[in-house]
């Protein structure tokens, strides 16, 4: 990795990655992939991630009314410490002290986490913002920024008028460890634009209202993102995989929702197909038989999963295979291919 | 000095025993059984798939309930006989079985059946009691069988096997044929069995105990 001003500005490029907050629409900038992010080096695809461990970073010595800046530090290390404690992944993370120089979103080699008054973001919670070397697909930079123009908590049950800091803090830590947006939730559209029903992932778009405390805790879909993004030796081990193909007339469909169920373990895990011929891959899956599911992107706007403009298909009917498919321990399901129908 | 007469009659009865059998033919010490085996269906159990509500409750993805069908199969056992119509015996059981998942109640009406097919395998050890209270006639014979043992299940596509535990609880009827004097065996026959196939484990979706009907048909060979 190049620190070369002058290179490395060319090489370098931003993503930014946004929750939003309910009951409004979705405006995320795009990401390449759901669970992980690639990026095309000399030709070739490269998992976005960070190269070395802990990732260090700092907190903006800033409060805003309802949470101090102690209190802001303190809930961001629990979720930091939520992601530490999946057991098969090996993230690990450390904390540096508070900064007043290095403000979330400014390019300086400096992972910074802390509020900023952005009233004009009135869909925006809170935003990621990941620099990646395009040389090496590693990640050089990552900022959290939570917009303090919300009312925020850190209250241990919630505030009803509030969102949990250490909620969004989950989601937002996720993105800046790698991780794309999982579609495992379930919308509605009201007046004022989409709202969440039901999710099942922290990594879901969309954020559940204020007061809502339940995605404090990370689920099978993100566990499996993380664990396959900085995999234990175990997680190898003792999880397979689930690939395959997704077909409508036997042509290969971009940008299908594909979800494993578990009837055992009541786990659900997803990803997308993520090439023209309708692949897909499902790793971190306990061994055993799975239900395989498949649905178009229709729960939140498709641009905060996918490329908006790469040809995402919506019109085909929600399928369940009908064929049980056997997760092996340390292996692959090998490929399994899931015809679909129009609407 | 009461008890000593009541000790003196069994030891006699117990001598009696050799001396009446010098007489005729010893009875069978070992039997060998095989034929077809009929497993039904068990419930399996499974969760449901559910996601986190907007309210803090479940929501349903879909719902599933799940059953393994052994279908027609083979059985064979091999029994030592213990003492008068008690025997042991090891059995083994082969079937070609299905796992079905049913799928109900989807959120967006996506409900289907899926399906896969198992190698199912139960090694059980146990033991066969024909009572002479239930000898209906010379060579009608009702008997009671129960027995417990290992449960080992290969999914269709080979990559991945389960084990489990096997129970069973059983009766049924021996008919004998007419004895060979002289041959290789002592005697031969046909037994029907109807039995409780329960086991635990395996590719169950949950721990608890899952029943199935069964019925074997086999010969015996009595040496
Ligand atoms: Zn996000």
């Amino acid at each position: 990795m190049t620190r070369a001003r002058g290179a490395a500005r060319r090489q370098r490029s931003w993503i930014a990655l946004t929750l939003l907050a309910a009951l409004l629409l979705a405006d995320a900038a795009p990401a390449r992939a759901y669970l992980k992010f690639g990026v095309p080096v000399n030709g070739r695809t490269v998992t976005l991630k960070w190269p070395a461990e802990p990732v260090r970073y700092l907190v903006f010595e800033q409060g805003v009314d309802g949470v101090s800046a102690t209190e802001f530090r303190d809930a961001v290390a629990r979720a930091f410490a939520t992601w530490e404690a999946v057991p098969s992944a090996t993230i690990q993370y450390a904390y540096d002290g508070f900064t007043r120089t290095s403000r979330p979103g400014d390019e300086d080699f400096v992972n910074t986490l802390g509020f900023d008054d952005r009233p004009e973001l009135d869909r925006v919670l809170a935003s990621t913002t990941l620099l990646l070397d395009e040389s090496t697909g590693e990640l050089v930079e990552s900022d959290i920024f939570f917009n303090s123009a919300f009312a925020w908590s850190v209250a241990a049950g919630g505030e009803r008028t509030r969102f949990d800091l250490e909620t969004i803090a989950l989601h937002e830590i996720g993105h800046f460890s790698g991780l794309g947006h999982s579609a495992l939730g379930e919308t509605e559209l009201t007046g004022a634009g989409r709202r969440v029903t039901a999710t099942e992932a922290v990594m879901f778009p969309i954020a559940f209202g204020p007061g809502n405390i339940s995605n404090r805790i990370l689920r099978a879909d993100d566990i499996a993102g993380i664990s396959d993004l900085y995999p234990s030796e175990a997680f190898n081990d003792d999880t397979g995989s689930l690939s395959g193909r997704v077909t409508w007339n036997g042509q290969g469909i971009f940008g299908a929702h594909v979800t494993a169920f578990n009837p055992r373990t009541g786990l659900l895990v997803g990803n997308f197909t993520l090439n023209a011929d309708g692949q897909f891959s499902i790793a971190g899956l306990v061994p055993g038989p799975h239900i395989v599911r498949v649905e178009p992107l229709d729960d939140a706007e498709v641009a905060s999963f996918l490329e908006e403009d790469a040809g995402i298909e919506l019109d085909f009917r929600a399928t369940v295979h009908n064929r049980l498919i056997v997760v092996p321990r340390g292996g692959d399901s090998g490929s399994v291919t899931i015809r679909v129908v129009s609407k | 000095m009461r008890p000593a007469p009541v000790v003196t009659v069994l030891l006699l009865a117990g001598l009696a025993v050799p001396f009446g059998l010098e007489a005729q033919e010893a009875p069978p010490r070992l039997a060998v059984s095989v034929g077809p085996d009929w497993l039904g269906e068990a419930d399996v159990g499974g969760a449901d798939a559910t996601l986190t509500g907007a309210g803090g409750g479940r929501v349903d993805l879909f719902r599933t309930a799940s059953t393994v069908t052994g279908g027609v199969g083979v059985g064979a056992a091999v029994g030592v006989r213990v003492a008068g119509g008690l025997w042991t015996e090891l059995t083994a059981r082969y079937h070609s079985a299905r796992l079905a998942t049913r799928i109900t109640g989807d959120i967006e009406a996506a409900d289907e059946t899926a399906r896969e097919a198992l190698q199912q395998l139960h090694v059980d050890g146990g033991l066969l009691w024909l009572p002479e209270k239930l000898r209906l006639a010379s060579r009608l014979q009702l008997f009671v069988a129960g027995g417990a043992g290992y449960l080992r299940q290969l999914h269709g596509t080979n990559t991945l096997a389960e084990t489990g535990r096997s129970y069973y609880a059983g009766s049924g009827l021996i008919v004998s044929l007419p004895e060979r004097q002289g041959g290789t065996f002592k005697a031969s026959g046909v037994r029907l069995e109807l039995r409780a196939a329960g086991s635990r484990g395996g590719v169950a979706f949950d721990d608890r105990l899952h029943v199935a009907p069964a019925i074997w048909a086999s010969l015996f060979l009595r040496f």
